[in-house]
């Protein structure tokens, strides 16, 4: 396999082509159309968003299934277990699903 | 036999029922106040059982023991400093997996626990089986079985509440954090003074450095000999950190909900995944794609009806009944000082207070339906994407609305916001949609200086710009005073409930008792203030001897009368001539009738004339001075008004403050009508009635609307100008008051009236600067 190395090109652009690739790979939560399901893989980020989805138990290995989206489009409703969440896609942006 | 005095706190998840059962538990004694410091709400009851009396505090709703929110830190800091005997958790049954995961924490806090299972019904209907023999067993803890909405296993839970106070055994749980985990922990653990008195559970405080709790950190940071215990927290954190990949407090999170399911799977047996239930079936309809805006509009159209039209028939029974009252004590009371006091300063200050209680309780009313219902979350979800295009939460839509019929019902309905930066900002924009009291001073205003055709474009320029403002001071307030903080709008949607008319009822009246003590007094208070500014100093020194130009008005028109009327009639008095005097009294009674319809005045008068022509002319000229002595005894009054209102310390204030009012193009009598109008601003009418002698209060609107008119400080600009200032400007005593209540702080009240003042002044600055340079409306 051939190593791509990065000529010419500083840090900033290096993470950013990586986040693409990621971005391409994983599936995010707010991506899902209602009725689809999916399975938590991970939270990104560290923030108060991270630690609030988790206590609400948004942890890895957690089926959830979209509702539906808000009348203008955000936010959107889920289900985890036996509850429903809404929350706003740039929160579910952070969801990574497996 | 173990003490008598049981203390119980009281904790669970939001939508659990805690508050259902706590209200089970306690009915209606109950204490609600605040936490010191904070705005979080500390209510606690008491409740006798088999000669026990038994302590319930009700902690905040919390989904877990974080410092992440006030809530949280409220709640443990509350089991930590209270030393309650045991810990009720209430237990949301149908959604055993989360609640659990505040249970598993409340557990760490080493005290005993009961866990309260609820709607165990509505679990059932779900088709969840659960062990709860199992679940007891794996928690170590006994478990109550209960329907709080029904009121069933409230009897049960007292009396395991008192086996388990009375035993004074503390928990055995510990949950097993994993090798790496649990050797951190051993090892901060060995770090801390092994004589030290810690007011914590040791392993707690240990769990929580490594969670990096901001707070306890500090706390830790001040016990004797801690420099180092802070530096092996930091080496763990980093050693775990690079065994996980992941921050502790996410691995910790993970580790308990991993336990969590481990026991969910023995003891719930399920039928089925993802089951839609009733409520998921009813918000197919409330908060459907097309349907959902309407529906949320037409229940926002409905409430703001029921608060504020259904709300001015007591409003106006408390209005009569306060003016009835106050009729009565001034026929019986000598006239004076103190007489002013008891009717214009008291009952008046009362009046206000009361005039808002109707309002105040339709809208907890409605807010408690939509509360205990769950659309209250509904709204906020179709509502969200609008709201934070404004910076504020889709739950804010509702008081700012109700804000419209009146502010002091709004600033008490942001209560509904669970986060305290989104309830401030709220608390703090409120005032700027325009309440219903300055309508008043609108239509004045308008009616007297623009033509009809402009009047409703002028009024919706008005609210819409109250409106545009609230947003630019949302966005604004929002970057400056809590800079760099994300808000989270993650929120369960509880599921639909029918509410119980007792948790309305308490809500309502808990809501009503807190505005009238707390805010009712303050209000009272500042009334009086205001009452004492427009009245004193008594002793005006007046331009002109009033009493004596009076007596001589009555003088002068009596002789008048003698030399017009009675000479030619040969009498001395009325009624010495029988068809004169009864022509008099026709006369009087005509007036009296016939004030509407002059045209019928006329033929009727046509009549008397042709009945006795003689008497006639001499009856009508005798009427016609009468009525002018009245009018120039009442001038008379209306001017020594003017001038007592001048003199006094209100008018003296005005005067000081004119300079600063000239740019906006006001003069000190506007001047006088603003401080008077910060009592209510729909005293600024009668106010400025008063101060320009057309009538005292409830005066006269057209007539005083033709005499701004004539007054050459006033023009349309003028009048846009201060139109725009009484919109803005502070919020009116009782708003302020609720403020105060509300953000728990003189602070943020102090602020709220700085700040909207402020902005009243460069905008009507704005308008009356520009509009001068353009020559507009001069």
């Amino acid at each position: 396999m051939k190593r791509v190395v990065y000529h010419n090109s500083n840090d900033n652009d290096y993470q950013y082509r990586i986040r693409g690739a990621i971005k391409y790979m994983a599936k995010m939560l707010n991506q899902l159309k209602p009725g689809d399901v999916g399975i938590v893989c991970r939270v990104i980020g560290n923030g108060a968003v991270k630690r609030r989805l988790l206590d609400m138990g948004l942890v890895a290995g957690t089926p959830v299934k979209v509702q539906k989206y808000a009348p203008l489009g955000d936010p959107m409703e889920i289900k985890v277990k036996n509850f429903n969440l809404s929350l706003r896609k740039a929160e579910a942006a952070l969801i990574e699903l497996s | 036999m173990g003490n008598h005095h049981v203390i119980v706190a009281l904790a669970g998840n939001p939508n659990s029922g805690k508050t259902t059962i706590f209200n089970n538990i306690t009915g209606s004694h109950q204490r609600v106040g605040n936490y010191p410091g904070v705005t979080v709400e500390r209510r606690e009851g008491v409740r006798r059982f088999k000669d026990r009396e038994l302590l319930f505090l009700d902690l905040p709703g919390t989904y877990s023991l974080t410092a992440h929110s006030q809530d949280e830190v409220v709640a443990r800091t509350a089991i930590i400093n209270e030393t309650p005997d045991l810990i009720v958790n209430v237990l949301d049954a149908s959604n055993l997996d989360r609640n659990m995961y505040l249970a598993l924490q409340l557990l760490e806090l080493e005290r005993p626990v009961i866990l309260a299972l609820n709607m165990v019904d509505m679990a059932e209907k779900r088709g969840l089986k659960l062990n709860v023999a199992l679940l007891s067993q794996k928690l170590g803890t006994p478990i109550v079985k209960m329907v709080g909405r029904h009121n069933r296993g409230t009897r049960q839970l007292l009396e395991t509440v008192i086996n388990v106070a009375d035993e004074q055994a503390c928990n055995e749980f510990r949950l097993d954090y994993g090798a790496e985990v649990e050797r951190a922990i051993a090892e901060i653990n060995s770090g801390f003074n092994a004589t030290a008195d810690l007011k914590y559970p040791r392993r707690w405080l240990a769990i929580k450095l490594l969670e990096n709790d901001e707070e306890i950190r500090a706390i830790v940071g001040q016990l004797p000999q801690t420099e180092n215990l802070l530096a092996v927290v930091d080496q763990a954190r980093d050693d775990l950190y690079t065994q996980f990949g992941e921050a502790p407090e996410f691995v910790i999170t993970e580790c308990r909900y991993r336990f969590i399911s481990a026991v969910c799977n023995e003891v719930i047996s399920s039928e089925g995944e993802w089951v839609q239930t009733a409520s998921d079936k009813i918000d197919r309809v409330l908060t459907n794609r097309l349907i959902g805006l309407p529906i949320f509009f037409g229940i926002m159209w409905l409430l703001f009806q029921i608060v504020f039209t259904i709300g001015q028939y007591p409003q106006g029974w408390i209005e009569q009944g306060v003016a009835i009252f106050s009729g009565l004590i001034s026929t019986y009371m000598p006239d004076g000082e103190l007489k002013s006091l008891v009717v214009d300063g008291i009952i008046g200050g009362v009046g206000g207070v009361l005039t808002f209680l109707p309002n105040i309780l339709l809208l907890f009313l409605g807010i408690a339906l939509l509360e205990d219902s769950g659309y209250m979350a509904r709204a906020a979800f179709v509502m969200d994407r609008i709201m934070k295009a404004v910076g504020l939460h889709g739950k804010a839509f509702i008081p700012l609305l109700v804000g419209f019929g009146c502010n002091v019902p709004a600033i008490m309905g942001t209560r509904t916001l669970e986060n305290p930066r989104d309830r401030l900002v709220t608390i703090l924009v409120a005032p700027m949609m325009s309440c219903s009291a300055r309508l008043p001073i609108y239509t004045l205003l308008i009616a007297a200086f623009f033509s009809p055709e402009l009047a409703g474009t002028i009024l919706f320029a008005i609210y819409l710009l109250g409106v545009v403002l609230a947003i630019v001071m949302a966005k604004l307030f929002r970057k400056v005073l809590f800079p760099g903080e994300t808000e989270t709008f993650v929120m369960e949607m509880p599921a639909y409930h029918m509410p119980t008319i007792r948790s309305i009822v308490i809500h309502m009246w808990e809501r009503s008792m807190l505005y009238l003590k707390k805010a009712g007094t303050l209000i009272l208070a500042a009334s009086i203030l205001v009452w004492f500014m427009v009245s004193y100093p008594s002793d005006v020194s007046y331009s002109r001897d009033y009493d004596q130009a009076k007596v001589q008005t009555e003088v002068n028109y009596s002789f008048l009368i003698n030399d017009e009327v009675f000479t030619p009639l040969h009498i001395r008095m009325v009624e010495e001539n029988v068809d004169f005097s009864k022509m008099v009294d026709k006369l009087k009674v005509l007036d009296e009738q016939g004030k509407n319809d002059p045209d019928e005045i006329q033929t009727k008068q046509g009549k008397l004339e042709q009945a006795n022509p003689e008497i006639y002319t001499f009856a009508s000229k005798y009427w016609a001075l009468e009525k002018k002595r009245d009018d120039d005894i009442e001038a008379l009054d209306k001017a020594q008004a003017s001038e007592k209102l001048a003199g006094s310390y209100a008018g003296q204030f005005g005067k000081i403050v004119e300079p600063v009012l000239k740019p906006l193009g006001f003069d000190w009598k506007i001047g006088v009508g603003l401080f008077a109008a910060v009592a209510a601003k729909e005293v600024l009418v009668s106010t400025l009635g008063t101060i320009y002698s057309v009538g005292g209060v409830g005066g006269d609107s057209a007539a005083l609307g033709e005499v701004l008119a004539a007054d050459p400080t006033f023009s349309p600009l003028v009048a846009c100008s201060l139109i725009v200032f009484t919109l803005l400007y502070s919020p009116c005593l009782a708003a302020l008051a609720v403020v105060r209540r509300e953000t728990n702080s003189w602070k943020w009240t102090i602020f709220t009236s700085v700040y909207s003042t402020i902005l009243a002044w460069v905008m009507a600055f704005l308008i009356f600067q520009i509009g001068t340079l353009l020559g507009i409306g001069l």
